[in-house]
């Protein structure tokens, strides 16, 4: 029964949607504000619908009703009741549903959103119907060809149980909120669809930057906890793979930080109008294409978790829809710009000139990711492309990248560029003393490479404080997020640096009691158990670490079995502080109470992920503190 | 500024010392953990066989500690897999015709950029 | 113009993301092909005598990998002693028993058949590295001279062997 409701209310969605696309073209004479009334019921009726569905599916699997096909793969009785309501977004048809929720979820609070003036009414209507169009299609999608509710006949006994990959606490919460970054980028891109319908209204830009740092916010906080939960739990202690379905998520990112400046000149100044419309429209395109290539099984990767041609061809379908439909709007609608007189090194300059190597970080990670499905299609050939590609290619868009993002914060809307290298000199040559000190006395010299990348990680933390310096009390909170992000930026490219440096790794045989010296760390074996968990059996290894003969602590590796899946899992061992990473993976029995183990030192790894937390930080301070403010100025 | 010169005092960096547990040498535990995080292993879904518990990638992994152990560089174990599994199980394309373009690929873009700003006036 | 380029630019990728998702995925192509088969030394399965590379030499045959706990090599075992009976093909198939334990491999001839006219076994695959396997069953045909002249990746049966195999056979033969 519960089943069926949901079905019924995913056909409630599916009706709303459409309705809340039709109203909102010019096909019926209804008066406006009926019309504004209509679309954001329409609006909020698909959201409930949608929210509905997704409680009946966690009810039935909370209830374990193995006669829902997608419960009896994804579920088993013995599956602990937190990891039973994360299962609902576990699979290819849940995690749809929940894509599904957080589009509407997001639909909502644009058209209950005060942001809008009294002639935008037509922008907000507008998009909103964009909004539909796009429910409307992903609705179809999951009806057609995933649908959550399916029945089997006859009922199992017992469900197939979780994929044990996603048995974790990151990677139950890491889904929700990237699919909330990815569905978010969906509210500007409609919003510069809408734009270009209605060419008087000009406030597109600041709505649709509030919207960019949201999604911007959950895909930064996506990436991250993905990352994170990647190291800990793949069992090998690698941070970022630069795997098909990792760039799936970093294209969207790096466009949708490129897409938050651009509107910022857009809002501010008026000026590049038609590159923020096209980046929205790019950013919410490769929101798409990552769906493609993690759905569709092009690309065969670890994370694809299902594949399917037919859902690939919907995907497709879709996109051609969305990303031709709205590019072929902006050749046709798009108004011609003045033509641009810029200063070289004025803040609009450095904010384009910024803004075209992230896209173009993004379009190399597009061109490695893709090319050897065009090689095999063009020539028969087979390569592959991984890790020293991207590590390597990166570079040419980001060290120009991180020069400029400190240089910006020198600049001045409309200012000359001899000021700017005047004042920015200084800061400079202290960035680069403090690399050159760090890098060449208190370090041991590494490579040229490892010097730049201090140099730059200095230079971005420096020039992100300026701004919290130089300013009156006054105006620094309004500083804040563009220093935290920055800060964080610095922070993140310090860690990666050192981490990749000077970070050590060991692979070797232990026995019972022996020991291991990694860097100045001594790793000490010094037994194997046997555990029993809920639904798997484990062997728990039992490592002291010390230093400098000083125990320091001591960590539990475990390789897990699960009943259901036969390859085991590693649930790494880890003694970490913000200083330095100790990991512990066990690896394979020898014989003899012997065994392959996986020791790793990484200096200054919790920075990766300690930059990122920062950024969200300063987005947050944005949307939440920053608000209030800019209200009451406009009163 | 003083702070951050002094997170890296406080850091411990040393040169590892060799070690009479292993069969290998820093250097070469280096170098073989360089070469099995850029060899792909072919039977799983795009990982490197330094991730995969894969039986292949186990064997491979013990095949090349060997040869590292013997003293071989990394272009001759890379050489010695590129032989027997073609390009695919290098994770580094090779420089060749068919992967001109992808290898050149940040340089062209950045001659576009400099031109497409140079035209929209910004020099 | 210069507003089309996007779409220029988009209509490209969609038509290669379209390709791909009907083109079915390649298999991997041997590097080895037109090459001699690497040397090795094995002992045959069950016996103390070692086969070395040469002994190979002089016929055209199918060097056919494969193992006990594999899957594919079960299915692919019917169709392989339906070729071995073959007369008027007659072409000698050498098996070799990939990172398996002998007495499993004999009680499975005994049990399936024995297709091959000689099994060499390789418990700890070096030789299956040199010959670039991946992933049992591989069947490589090799002419006379020991050259691989075509590698098959995954289970053989009697329409991909008459598409693949048999016309390069009697290519070889002419």
């Amino acid at each position: 029964m519960i089943p069926e409701i949901g079905q019924l209310l995913m056909i409630t969605a599916l009706a709303a949607a459409l309705l809340q696309f039709l109203i909102g073209l010019k096909l019926f004479t209804v008066d406006q504000s009926l019309r504004m009334i209509l679309i954001k019921r329409f609006t909020l009726i698909q959201c409930l619908s949608i929210f509905l569905a997704i409680c009946c599916l966690g009810y039935s699997f909370l209830n374990d009703d193995f006669s829902v096909l997608y419960i009896a793969l994804n579920s088993n009785t013995n599956l602990p009741v937190p990891y039973k309501i994360a299962a609902i977004w576990g699979a290819h048809e849940g995690s749809l549903l929940l894509w599904m929720f957080l589009l509407s979820f997001w639909g909502v609070t644009l058209a209950f959103s005060k942001k809008f003036n009294d002639q935008d009414k037509m922008l907000k209507i507008y998009s909103l119907s964009i909004l539909g169009l796009v429910s409307l299609s992903f609705i179809l999608f999951i009806i057609y060809t995933s649908n959550p509710f399916e029945r089997i006949f006859p009922m199992p006994d017992q469900g197939r149980g979780l994929n044990p990959l996603l048995q974790d606490p990151a990677l139950a919460i890491h889904p929700p909120i990237l699919y909330a970054g990815y569905v978010g980028l969906a509210i500007p891109f409609a919003l510069a669809l809408a734009s270009l319908l209605t060419p008087h209204s000009s406030s597109w830009a600041g709505i649709a930057r509030i919207w960019t740092i949201n999604s911007w916010l959950f895909l930064t906080g996506g990436i991250a906890l993905g990352s994170w939960w990647a190291y800990y739990e793949l069992g090998w202690g690698g941070w970022w793979f630069w795997d098909p379905v990792e760039n799936a998520s970093l294209m969207p990112w790096l466009v949708a930080t490129a897409l938050v400046h651009s509107l910022i000149v857009t809002e501010k100044k008026g000026l590049f109008n038609s590159f923020s419309t096209l980046l929205a429209i790019i950013a919410f395109s490769l929101s798409l294409l990552g769906t493609f290539l993690v759905r569709s099984g092009v690309l065969i990767s670890v994370h694809s978790f299902a594949s399917d041609p037919e859902r690939g061809l919907f995907i497709l379908m879709l996109i051609g829809l969305f990303t031709g439909g709205a590019l072929m709007l902006f050749a046709l609608k798009q108004k011609r710009s003045a033509p641009l007189k810029l200063e070289l090194l004025s803040r609009e300059s450095l904010l384009l000139l910024n803004n075209v190597f992230l896209c173009s970080a993004a379009g190399l990670v597009m061109i490695g990711t893709l090319y050897p499905l065009v090689l095999e299609l063009v020539n028969s050939e087979k390569i592959s492309v991984g890790p020293p590609y991207f590590n390597f290619v990166i570079l040419f868009p980001c060290i120009p990248l991180l020069i400029f993002v400190g240089l910006a914060m020198f600049s001045a809307w409309n200012g000359k560029g001899s000021k700017l290298l005047l004042r920015s000199s200084r800061v400079a040559l202290l960035s680069i003393l403090i690399g050159l000190v760090v890098s060449l006395l208190i370090l041991s010299y590494d490579t040229p490479l490892t010097t730049i990348g201090l140099i730059l990680a200095v230079w971005t933390i420096i020039t992100g404080c300026l701004p919290l310096i130089r300013s009156r009390t006054s105006s620094l909170v309004k500083n804040l997020p563009m220093a935290l992000a920055h800060i964080g930026l610095g922070i993140m490219v310090l860690g990666i640096t050192v981490t990749s440096s000077y970070g050590i790794t060991f692979d070797d045989t232990l026995g019972f009691g022996q020991s291991k010296t990694v860097g100045e760390y001594e790793f000490k074996l010094i037994t194997i158990n046997d555990r029993t968990g809920p639904n798997y059996t484990a062997k728990v290894a039992m490592v002291e670490i010390y230093s400098e003969n000083q125990k320091i602590g001591t960590v539990f590796p475990e390789k897990r079995v699960y009943d259901t899946t036969s390859p085991s899992m590693t649930e790494a061992g880890i003694e970490a502080n913000l200083f330095r990473d100790l990991f512990v993976a066990l690896g394979e029995d020898l014989g003899g109470d012997i065994w392959s183990m996986h020791l790793q030192y990484k200096p200054l790894l919790r920075l990766i992920w300690l930059g990122p937390f920062i950024m969200i930080l300063g987005g947050l301070v944005r949307l939440f503190l920053l608000k209030p403010l800019s209200e009451t100025a406009n009163s | 500024m003083k702070r951050i010169a002094l997170m890296f005092l406080l850091l411990p960096f040393q040169v590892v010392p060799d070690d009479l547990n292993t069969n290998l040498t820093a250097t070469q535990q280096e170098l073989y953990q360089g070469i099995i995080q850029e060899v792909r292993c072919l039977v799983c879904q795009n990982q490197s066989i330094a991730e995969s518990n894969a039986e292949l990638a186990k064997d491979l992994r013990e095949e090349i500690f060997q040869q590292v152990e013997q003293g071989r560089n990394e272009a001759q174990v890379k050489s010695y897999l590129q032989e027997r599994y073609g390009d695919f199980v290098l994770y580094e394309p090779s420089f060749k015709q068919s992967t001109y373009f992808l290898w050149l690929s940040p340089i062209l873009i950045l001659i576009l950029i400099l031109g497409w700003l140079r035209k929209i006036g910004v020099f | 113009m210069k507003r089309l380029l996007p779409i220029a630019i988009f209509l490209g990728l969609f038509i290669l993301l379209a390709r791909s998702l009907f083109v079915p995925q390649m298999d991997l192509p041997s590097p080895l092909i037109g090459k001699q088969i690497p040397s090795f030394s094995l002992n045959e399965l069950g016996k103390s005598s070692t086969v070395t590379h040469q002994d190979l030499l002089g016929d055209i045959a199918l060097i056919n990998i494969w193992a006990t706990w594999c899957v594919g090599c079960e299915i692919e075992h019917d169709f392989l002693v339906e070729l071995s009976l073959d007369q008027d093909l007659d072409i000698p198939i050498i098996g070799i028993n990939w990172k398996d334990r002998d007495d499993l491999a004999t009680r499975w001839l005994i049990q399936k058949g024995n297709p091959y006219s000689k099994i060499l076994s390789d418990p700890i695959g070096n030789t299956a590295i040199d010959f670039g396997v991946y992933g049992a069953p591989e069947t490589f045909l090799i002419d006379d001279q020991g050259i691989i002249h075509y590698k098959h990746i995954g289970p053989m049966d009697r329409q991909n062997f008459e598409q693949d195999i048999l016309p390069r056979i009697v290519a070889l033969r002419k």
